[in-house]
Parts: C-alpha cells; sequence; structure tokens
C-alpha cells in the first residue's frame, strides 16, 4: 500500500501523505471537501482510507492502554518550586536575619500543585512589597533569600495567609484535575433555601459529564433522598421551582453559565465582570473540625444596580474545604425587582460515577456512549433574551478561539434566536473533540447551548460530511516536491540565496512548503473572520455589554491581523521569485470604507483569499498546465493580495459592533 | 506571551507565567519524555528542565511566540542529546500482559476476548519497538494533541514528512496486527 513509490498513476490517486492528514482533520476544508469527492468516486483510495482508519483506530487503542499504565512522576514535581526560584531569586535581597523556616498554612493533600503555587505566590507577594521599598541590595544564595522574603511575608501587617485567588486556583486545579481524570460522571445534590421562605427548600441534582459535554439538571422539593444512580423522571421541564428559575435568572442577567452553580469558576467570573467588587477570604472551622475557607465577594458600588428589573446579584460567598479545595456551600444574595433574597445552597452529596455504572437515559441519548450531543433541554430557559444570546454566542466564539477552532476546525457557531445557540461541525478526532469541549468548558453543559461535533470519521458513518465552510477550489492533485513552479524557485533561491546545489531540492521543497502553508493559514482567518463578522446582527438590539462588544472587537482584530501578516508574507516572498513587484497601485475601489458592517468584507476577503490559494496551489502543482503556471506573474494575483490585505486591515481597525 | 526585548521581564510576571504553563502542560511533558528516556525520575527531571530553560530564556528578555511548542521542542532536543551521550533507553511498557492485565482487572470477563486483546496488544508492542525514534517521536506528539504543523515545527521537518511518517508508522503497526 505505500502508493509514493508504487510508481504508477501518481496523478490520477492521492497522495498517502494528504490521505493521512485528511483522515486526521488536517488538511484545511476547502482540500478536504475535493479529497472527500475524490474519494466518493474512487474505490481504490477509499480502500487506502479505511485502511488508514482501520490503522488509526488500532495504534489508538493500543496507545491508551499503555498511557494509563505509564509511571507518575516519582517526585511528584517537589523540587521544581525551588529549582524555578533558584533561577528567579534576584541578586538583591534583605540584611534581615532568618529566624527559621515558615510553615505551610495548609496541609496540601494532593501529590502536586497546590503547596507549590501558594509558595511561589507568596514569595511573589513579599517580593513586590520588597521592591517598592528600595531596600538595599544584599546578596544572599537561593535557599537563604527564599527565608528571608518569606519571613519578611509572614511579618507584613495583617495579611491572609492565602488570598481569594489562591484558593481559587486550587478550587480550579482540583476540579480540572478531576475532569481530566477519567471518563466519569459528576453527579451533585445540593439543597438551595431560600431566607425568604425557609421552609421550602429545593433539592437539586445534577449530572455533568464534561467529557462529552453533557448535563442534567432535576430539582425536587426536598423529599427523601432519592438514588443517585436511579434514573430521573423526564417531567422536571415545566414544573421548575420558581425558586430554580429565579436563580436561573439571576446567572443569566449576569451572563453567568449554571452548570454546576457551586463553583469557583462562577464566582470567578462574577467578580471579574465589570463593577467593582470588595473580595475578601476567612477561615472558618466546619462542624467536623475540619479547616475551611470562606471567599466572599460584594459588589462595592451602589450606583452599580441596573435600573432595569433584571435580577441582579449583590453578593456571592463560596465555603470552600481545605483539606481538598472542595466547594461545599454558596450563599448568594440576589436582588430581583426590590426584593432582595438570600439563597444558602449546600451540597448534600458528591459522587463521581463511572459512565460504565451510569443508568441508561440519564441524559437522554446513549448514557455512556460516544453520543457527542448536548441533550439538556430541562433546563432551557423560557425564551433567552437578545443581549444574553449575544454574549454566550461571543463568548462561544472566544473559548473556541482559545483553541483555534475556529480557523483549524470545521466548526459553525449560529445563534438560533430564542432557541440559544448551535456549535456544530466536524472535527479530526475524538481527542480533539475532547478538546474543544474542554475549551468551551461550562458553556458545553449551558443548557441554551446545542452542541454537536462529530469526529470525521463519524460524519462519514452518518454518510454526510457537514462541511461547516464548503469552499470551492478547482484542484487538489497536488504533490509538493514535484511542484510546477520548481525551476522557478531553484533558480531564485540559488541567485538571491546563495543555496549550493546539492541543498537547493531540500530549500525549494521548504520553500514552496511554507508558501502554501501561509496562503492556508490566510484563507483559514479569513474564515474564522467570516464566522466572527457574521454574528453582527447580534449587536443591533443595542444591548450588548460593553465586555462582550470588546471582546468580539478582540476576536475580529486577532484573525485580521493574523491575515494581514500571512498575507504580507506571501506578498514579500512570492514578489522577487516570481520578478514581479508586489502591487502597489490601490485595489479596485472596494466600497467598505464607511461601512460598519463587517460581514460584507468578510466575506470579500474569504472568496479572495480562497481564489489566491488556489492560484497558489495550482501553480505549485505538478499538474499545472503551462496557463496555470502563469498564475504568480499575472498582476491580478497581486492586486488580490493587495486587496485582502485592505479588507483585513478595515476589519482590523474599522469595524465596530 | 509578549517578550520584552529591550529589557528583562520582571521575575513575577515570568514566574507567574511559568507556574501557569507548568500546571497546564507538565504532564504532556512528563508523558513525551518518559517514553523517549524509559525511566520516570529522569523524565520527571527533564520535564523541570524544560520549564526552568523557558524561565531563563523568558528572564533574559527572550521571545517565545508558542510557549507548548518551544518546551517540546526543547523536550525533543533533550531526548536527542539523551540518544545522542548513548543511553540506551529501557522499556517503559508494562513488562508483561500479566501486570497489564492485573491494573485493568475490570476489563472483559471473557477468556476468549481477554486472550485476543492480549495479543492484539503484544503484537502492537513489538510493532512500536520496530517503529524509526523520528516516527515514534511523531505519534507520541500526535498523541498529546499536536497538530501536524505543530509537530513539525517541534522536530524541525516539513508537514508533508511528518504526515508521511505517520502515515508508515501506523501502516507498519496495522501490518503486524494482521501478519
Amino acid at each position: 500500500m505505500d502508493k509514493e513509490t508504487g510508481g504508477t498513476g501518481r496523478g490520477a490517486h492521492i497522495n498517502e501523505a494528504q490521505l493521512m492528514m485528511y483522515a486526521d482533520g488536517e488538511l484545511p476544508p476547502a482540500e478536504a471537501e475535493l479529497l472527500l469527492a475524490h474519494l466518493c468516486l474512487c474505490p481504490e483510495c477509499q480502500r487506502s482510507f479505511d485502511d488508514l482508519q482501520e490503522a488509526s483506530r488500532a495504534y489508538l487503542d493500543f496507545q491508551e492502554q499503555w498511557s494509563g499504565s505509564l509511571p507518575p512522576p516519582p517526585l511528584h514535581w517537589m523540587d521544581f518550586e525551588s529549582k524555578l526560584w533558584e533561577i528567579l531569586a534576584p541578586r538583591e535581597t534583605s540584611p534581615e536575619p532568618v529566624p527559621k523556616p515558615v510553615p505551610e498554612p495548609v496541609v496540601d493533600r494532593r501529590p502536586w500543585g497546590g503547596g507549590l503555587l501558594a509558595a511561589l505566590r507568596k514569595i511573589s507577594v513579599a517580593l513586590g512589597k520588597f521592591k517598592d521599598s528600595a531596600v538595599l541590595p544584599w546578596a544572599l544564595s537561593g535557599a537563604a533569600a527564599a527565608l528571608a522574603l518569606a519571613f519578611l511575608f509572614l511579618h507584613l501587617p495583617a495579611r491572609e495567609p492565602l488570598s481569594v485567588d489562591q484558593v481559587l486556583t486550587r478550587v480550579e486545579q482540583q476540579s480540572a484535575g478531576q475532569e481530566a481524570a477519567a471518563s466519569q460522571v459528576f453527579y451533585q445534590k445540593i439543597r438551595i433555601t431560600d431566607s425568604a421562605a425557609p421552609l421550602a427548600p429545593v433539592i437539586v441534582q445534577v449530572w455533568n459529564d464534561p467529557r462529552h459535554g453533557r448535563f442534567r439538571e432535576e430539582a425536587g422539593n426536598g423529599a427523601p433522598a432519592d438514588q443517585a444512580s436511579a434514573a430521573p423522571g423526564r417531567a422536571a421541564s415545566d414544573e421548575q421551582p420558581g425558586l430554580l428559575r429565579d436563580l436561573h435568572a439571576a446567572f443569566d442577567a449576569s451572563h453567568l453559565l449554571w452548570k454546576t452553580p457551586v463553583s469557583g469558576e462562577a464566582f470567578k467570573q462574577w467578580t471579574r465582570a465589570p463593577g467593582r467588587k470588595e473580595e475578601s477570604l476567612s477561615e472558618e472551622r466546619l462542624s467536623g473540625g475540619e479547616q475551611a475557607y470562606r471567599l466572599s465577594a460584594k459588589v462595592a458600588d451602589a450606583s452599580f444596580v441596573p435600573a432595569s428589573a433584571t435580577p441582579f446579584i449583590r453578593s456571592m460567598d463560596l465555603l470552600v474545604r481545605a483539606t481538598d479545595w472542595h466547594i461545599i456551600a454558596e450563599r448568594l444574595c440576589v436582588t430581583n425587582q426590590n426584593r432582595t433574597h438570600t439563597y444558602e445552597i449546600v451540597e448534600l452529596e458528591y459522587r463521581e460515577i463511572p459512565l460504565s455504572q451510569l443508568p441508561e437515559n440519564i441524559f437522554g441519548a446513549q448514557a455512556g456512549g460516544s453520543a457527542p450531543v448536548s441533550d439538556a433541554g430541562a433546563v432551557m430557559p423560557q425564551h433567552l433574551r437578545a443581549s444574553s444570546l449575544a454574549d454566550l454566542t461571543v463568548e462561544a466564539l472566544s473559548r473556541l478561539d482559545r483553541t483555534d477552532a475556529l480557523a483549524q476546525d470545521q466548526i459553525a457557531v449560529t445563534p438560533m434566536g430564542s432557541e440559544g445557540l448551535r456549535i456544530s461541525g466536524t472535527v479530526r478526532s475524538e481527542a480533539r473533540r475532547a478538546e474543544i469541549v474542554d475549551a468551551l468548558g461550562s458553556l458545553a453543559g449551558n443548557p441554551a447551548v446545542k452542541l454537536r461535533l462529530l469526529t470525521a470519521a463519524e460524519a462519514r458513518a452518518v454518510g454526510a460530511a457537514p462541511l461547516a465552510h464548503p469552499m470551492q477550489v478547482q484542484s487538489v492533485e497536488v504533490l509538493l516536491n514535484e511542484s510546477g513552479a520548481l525551476s522557478e524557485v531553484r533558480a531564485y533561491l540559488s541567485a538571491h540565496r546563495h543555496i549550493p546545489e546539492h541543498d537547493l531540492d531540500q530549500a525549494a521543497d521548504r520553500f514552496i512548503t511554507d508558501a502554501v502553508d501561509h496562503s492556508s493559514e490566510a484563507q483559514l482567518h479569513a474564515q474564522a473572520l467570516k464566522q466572527i463578522a457574521g454574528i453582527a446582527p447580534l449587536f443591533d438590539s443595542g444591548q450588548v455589554s460593553p465586555a462582550t462588544g470588546e471582546k468580539w472587537r478582540a476576536l475580529v482584530a486577532r484573525h485580521a491581523q493574523s491575515s494581514r501578516q500571512e498575507i504580507r508574507w506571501l506578498e514579500q516572498q512570492l514578489a522577487p521569485v516570481f520578478s514581479h513587484a508586489a502591487a502597489t497601485e490601490p485595489a479596485p475601489a472596494d466600497g467598505m470604507a464607511g461601512e460598519s458592517d463587517p460581514r460584507p468584507a468578510a466575506s470579500r476577503l474569504l472568496s479572495l483569499a480562497t481564489d489566491s490559494d488556489r492560484i497558489l496551489w495550482q501553480v505549485f502543482s505538478s499538474n499545472a498546465s503551462p496557463a496555470d503556471r502563469r498564475g504568480l506573474t499575472d498582476a491580478r494575483f497581486w492586486l488580490m493580495l493587495r486587496e485582502e490585505d485592505l479588507l483585513a486591515a478595515h476589519l482590523a481597525e474599522k469595524v465596530h459592533p | 506571551m509578549k517578550g520584552n526585548a529591550r529589557g528583562n521581564l520582571p521575575a513575577r510576571v515570568v514566574e507567574s507565567r511559568i507556574v501557569d504553563l507548568f500546571g497546564e502542560l507538565r504532564m504532556p511533558l512528563f508523558r513525551y519524555l518518559v517514553v523517549g528516556l524509559g525511566s520516570a525520575e529522569e523524565a520527571e527531571d527533564a520535564t523541570q528542565e524544560c520549564f526552568l530553560r523557558l524561565c531563563r530564556h523568558l528572564q533574559q528578555g527572550g521571545e517565545v511566540r508558542n510557549e507548548r511548542l518551544w518546551l517540546f521542542h526543547v523536550a525533543h532536543n533533550l531526548l536527542l542529546d539523551h540518544h545522542k551521550s548513548g543511553r540506551v533507553a529501557r522499556e517503559v511498557f508494562p513488562p508483561d500482559w500479566e501486570a497489564f492485565a492485573a491494573t485493568h482487572a475490570d476489563g472483559s470477563p471473557d477468556q476468549q476476548q481477554r486472550l485476543l486483546a492480549r495479543e492484539r496488544y503484544s503484537a502492537l508492542r513489538e510493532a512500536w519497538s520496530e517503529l524509526t525514534g523520528q516516527q515514534r517521536e511523531v505519534l507520541r506528539l500526535r498523541d498529546e494533541g499536536l497538530g501536524y504543523r505543530e509537530i513539525a515545527e517541534v522536530l524541525s521537518l516539513n508537514v508533508p514528512v511528518v504526515a508521511a511518517h505517520i502515515r508508515r508508522a501506523l501502516a507498519k503497526m496495522k501490518a503486524k496486527l494482521h501478519g
């Protein structure tokens, strides 16, 4: 099956390396689509592809088996802290005597992480103080310096042993560790009491499967505990208790995600949101004598209360158990239509249920199967307000962008009015899907988000390859090492870069690969831009928070600037090779100058980027006809690049939501 | 992260960046290294070394465009050094199937299936040991979720070469399975 050395039919079948790239979702969408089209017609390539898929699966199996049995780091990173500090410790330090080592305030039972972080942060706080007070530099070596700083730290007036952020970091690491740990579902049972009606608590059960982005919430009225593992009834949606509905509304109004209500993430999001909050941290003892931390945050400025009748969170408290950094209770103070409620949320039960032990139908679909669909209809809000849909959409885009999914994967983010948000598409592998679900974080479990991500294999299995961004390209048979324009590239490299003859082949190969890379990259950024720009109408309602607008702008700017970089690279590197000065005359008037709607510019950019990419591929293809090869000496190509650059610049600078 | 070409970054900035990255990437790097080095102790050491090098680099005002790739690249170089130094990598896979089966006791209860799985595993394991060093590295980086372009950057290869390595490695593994 080694077709590259097979000799015959080179132009007719797909290069195996490309087939591999396709199987791993590594081809740009345009080429992927063409390749797929070829696969459907060519049984031989289809067989090769199936072989590759099978091999890939076999390897994945194998890899999963043994990676689970790799030894852990034996020292649990214990000495990293001191090594890092040896590098970072400044030469200057204090003349203070060194009294004694300072014990950690809390014993961290996890094998790594928390203790180290706390110590590092503490030292850095002390260091900051130090620099401000401009103490004379004294030379002390590593360990002694650390001790001296730690000593100083303890003598700073009235400082908490840990900060709110430090506790949050530990909580996050703890839960991230759990989520990453294995295929299991987190079950949580909580009791919510409203101070206005203390006798009518609501018991809420939550099943959260972060790995597959599934989430289920079910509320009851405090009747005797039912079995966690028993399948819940299906009637919850319409009879959601008012108290829970109010809390959902309060979270919704603050743009917080109600997945696990009791979570460090919601706390963090809320305290970071606009409007200054006062944060504090205190130590408490639980009834069993265990140590705990109470994180409190409240709105500092009363004038920040919005005039509208939307519920408004005034304060939020978390109670964190210090032994395992688990949040066990939360208190929320919410003002809703001139009435203030205090909600006490207490965790009654917390379990990690292996997927294998999860009863069927918990998530409405095949529990424990590979169904990637988020089925959380039970808690769908009655109607999503436009502003929160915009916030949600931009948040989703921005999280997807963090893992580069907007450019690299075929994912469409579609706001669907009162239906919420749909995130759908095809990704290259299970692992990539997990990565994306991970990046979406709590959004993946948000009831307003419909998540449907198929792997390339699944998409093929269901018969349709739902390409989110269909594009038109005419040629795909590219063999980089037999490029049509190879001679020009070689001549240029030899004459202008003085590459010796014996390295020319490799250098030319690399040059062409780079050019094709940059061009695909430009196209991918254009694709991301079109996606991001496409949601602009959501801003028309005028109710979008400034933070969301800013975030969206940042996304547009990032991809627009990246596009420009790629386009510039192409202009600068290719122009001399093809003896063509990069076009200097302005591109045809685009009529975008005063345009604030980014969609026309983004569409045009994508179509130009697709066209110029196609020309480039044609020029570098082995089966390039003489006419194709002229592509890069034709002024039209350079004008296209020019216009792309202008459009990207326009998007980067001029567009406002 | 933005490098600062003119002056050194403040220790606090470097420290918090390194601590964040360490939290995020130490296990992927460790897994990558432990296979190549064959020893958990050495892998732990080498993992730390990657972060310490990054720390020095940043502290001296060096620029890093993508820390993850930078770290993997350093890890790759450490592996190269290790192999150049002539030390032979020990086997890090479970020493035998029994030990492996013991850790996965809740697997398939069916004797026949277990036997099949066992044969399959040893065939793949054998195939793995017959791969070239570069093929193994490419696969290991792919395991850690790096894209072809990223793998190419870490190993200083071209993307098509990476694709070819992966294709050949997988084909070898599969051939062993059926042969």
